[in-house]
């Protein structure tokens, strides 16, 4: 992250702060776009998901687009993270779990700015139908726990 | 509710001399003339790279300014005026009735005009010296005021921008072009397609009658004397951003960005009806409207704009990147957005009621330059104003300006489209390149149907999210899948 001072943490902290300017080059995808960005991330960040926010104007503010107040970003369901995460450090220890942890929030971080940067561009109305999202709400949350239990777990 | 005022051209000329005649008025008061549209090139190294180094800066801003002002004092002694500077590009009138006559005026002023850039000019120049050519048509133009890009003289009619298209389309350094129909005769000719080509620089017998040595002579010692007070000029200092009073004529304005001409294609017709049928003051009612456009579009597209003066019926925008954001983000993605708000104006959000009537069957053709460091430029540029004919002329420099007239004047380039330089094309965003496609070698073409389905072109490459290997870690990354709580 360009334009971030390194975090400060008090003893007692809740959370470690960072915000700087995120490049959102992801897997086949290489562009110079930058998006100002704020996140959080918190002592049991083996269970729960750093809180991420984008400060860009051209955040579109809606559910549909997976974002809320403040450019709140909705980027992994906390079941996956906690799966996922947890596995890592279960299997491969904290050093492996700590780097996996900060990809898999990054990564899926650029993807879903990107599109939001694109759509904003392009003067899209809503969120693709064929663009991957999760049911909305608890929804979502089950269809996650039915491809878990199928072995469907990507 | 505007006022339009037609008066005669020995009328209108020294009003336009002052500033405030181009300011923002209710009343418009235009001109017509007849005569000889005369343009002169002079084509320098220095414009591709001025603005990346100041020592090349200076020259070529100085070099710049000291034609113009030599362009404009020898233009007096010759019965000529400048209409327009753009850059290397002076544009002059040599009012005539009677083309056959003063046909050989605009032959002596040629060859003079050449004659002091070759002699006093080219030393100034060194190495960056590409060549000087000059091109002239005869016929009638109307001249409309506009306060756009620092006020600017609006010249419409054939004659008026047919020199400016075959200067474009290349005459030999040293040459005067002229249409076969007004020079087919000339002793010395040498054809070039619907043109002819006269070798100003060095008489022979057969054109002995073109040179006029009292006047070179005129000539050279007014390049002289403007070179001496040049020499008193000093260094310049560049602004490096734009700010509240900034003034380009004291200090030029080194910026970054991408530039857009828009042309419109189709409008030739338009004005050709106008003079047939003696419509020019309906013509100028449109044309004056149609100078709006511009403004529609600064309040759609949403970033920092430097407006440039007309030329002809093209109009010339220098954007600059939003506030936060790099060029090199913006040149990434402003052909599709910015193409697409430009010839959305005309379409959307009733659009095409409001500007029917003014653009008539006319459409505009947008040219969008940047360059990188490896083509050259990388969105520098110099915005400056040179003082010519009691009047101030904004100017732009660099790489994009001329990269982006040639684009929109690539062959083959028709209303609604979009051009962009290959570099530039290189240099979007890779979900944007499947909607542009090759013209030609050196650009590359869009329409605005094809970028208002941006979004469905680029969403279906986007549709994708897959698992991603993590270095050293077994469990690969899920595919992203974003959620709402």
């Amino acid at each position: 992250m360009s334009g971030c001072h390194g975090i400060n943490l008090d003893q007692g902290a809740e959370w470690a702060k960072v915000s700087g300017m995120l490049n959102l080059s992801h897997d086949e995808i290489k562009t110079h776009k930058m998006a100002h960005c704020k996140i959080h991330v918190f002592p049991d960040w083996k269970s729960q998901q750093p809180i991420v926010w984008c400060l860009e104007p051209w955040i579109r503010h809606d559910w549909n687009w997976h974002a809320g107040a403040g450019g709140l970003l909705c980027y992994v369901l906390g079941e996956q993270w906690t799966d996922f995460v947890g596995g890592v450090l279960k299997c491969e220890g904290a050093e492996a779990a700590t780097r996996y942890a900060t990809d898999l929030c990054l990564r899926n971080v650029r993807w879903l700015l990107y599109r939001h940067y694109i759509g904003h561009v392009t003067k899209m109305k809503i969120w693709p139908k064929d663009w991957p999202a999760w049911p909305h709400g608890d929804a979502g949350r089950r269809e996650y726990l039915r491809s878990t239990k199928n072995g469907d777990n990507q | 509710m505007k006022n339009y005022e037609h008066l005669t051209f020995n009328n209108f000329w020294p009003l336009t001399g002052s500033r405030e005649f181009f300011q923002p008025s209710d009343l418009l008061r235009f001109s017509d003339v007849i005569g000889f549209h005369v343009y002169a090139d002079l084509r320098l190294n220095l414009d591709l790279a001025a603005a990346e180094d100041t020592r090349r800066a200076m020259k070529c801003v100085d070099i710049l300014e000291d034609y113009t002002a030599i362009s404009d004092k020898c233009a007096g002694l010759a019965g000529a005026r400048v209409l327009e500077v753009q850059g290397e590009r002076i544009h002059f009138i040599l009012p005539s009735q009677e083309p056959m006559t003063d046909l050989i005026r605009v032959l002596v002023f040629s060859s003079a005009l050449t004659q002091t850039v070759y002699q006093e000019i080219k030393p100034a120049v060194g190495d960056d010296w590409q060549g000087f050519s000059m091109a002239s048509d005869y016929g009638p133009a109307v001249l409309i005021p506009s306060s756009y890009g620092g006020g600017s003289l609006v010249s419409l009619g054939n004659a008026a921008n047919q020199p400016a298209k075959k200067l474009g389309r290349g005459v030999d350094s040293g040459h005067l072009a002229l249409p076969n129909r007004i020079g087919k005769n000339l002793s010395g000719a040498k054809p070039s397609g619907d043109w002819i080509l006269v070798d100003v620089l060095k008489p022979v017998t057969a054109t002995q009658s073109f040179f006029d040595e009292r006047l070179t002579e005129s000539m050279r010692q007014m390049a002289r004397s403007v070179f001496q007070q040049s020499t008193r000029r000093g260094g310049r200092n560049f602004a490096g951003g734009m700010f509240d009073g900034l003034s380009f004529a004291k200090t030029p304005l080194r910026t970054r960005g991408m530039c857009l001409r828009a042309d419109l294609d189709g409008f030739t017709k338009a004005v050709e009806d106008a003079f047939k049928n003696q419509k020019v003051p309906d013509l100028v009612r449109q044309f004056t409207d149609v100078m709006q456009y511009p403004l529609d579009f600064a309040e759609k597209v949403g970033k920092p704009l430097i407006e440039l003066p007309w030329a002809g019926d093209c109009c010339n925008i220098f954007i600059q990147p939003s506030y936060m954001e790099t060029v090199e983000e913006m040149r990434a993605v402003l052909p599709v957005e910015a193409g697409r708000c430009w010839h959305g104006i005309a379409y959307e959000n009733g659009g095409s009621k409001r500007w029917s009537s003014s653009l008539g069957s006319a459409k505009w053709a947008v040219g969008l330059a940047c360059g990188d460091r490896d083509e050259g430029g990388d969105g520098n540029v110099i915005v400056t104003e040179f003082p010519a004919a009691g009047r101030s002329f904004r100017v732009v420099v660099g790489w994009c300006a001329r990269r982006a007239k040639d684009a929109q004047e690539t062959s083959g380039i028709k209303g609604d489209d979009v051009v962009v330089p290959i570099v530039d094309y290189q240099n979007l965003e890779e979900v944007f390149k499947p909607l542009f496609e090759l013209m030609g070698s050196n650009y590359r073409f869009s329409n605005y149907a094809k970028l208002k389905q941006a979004g469905q072109s680029a969403g279906k490459s986007l549709a994708t999210s897959s698992t991603k290997h993590v270095v050293g870690i077994s469990t690969a990354l899920p595919a992203p899948r974003p959620y709402w709580r």
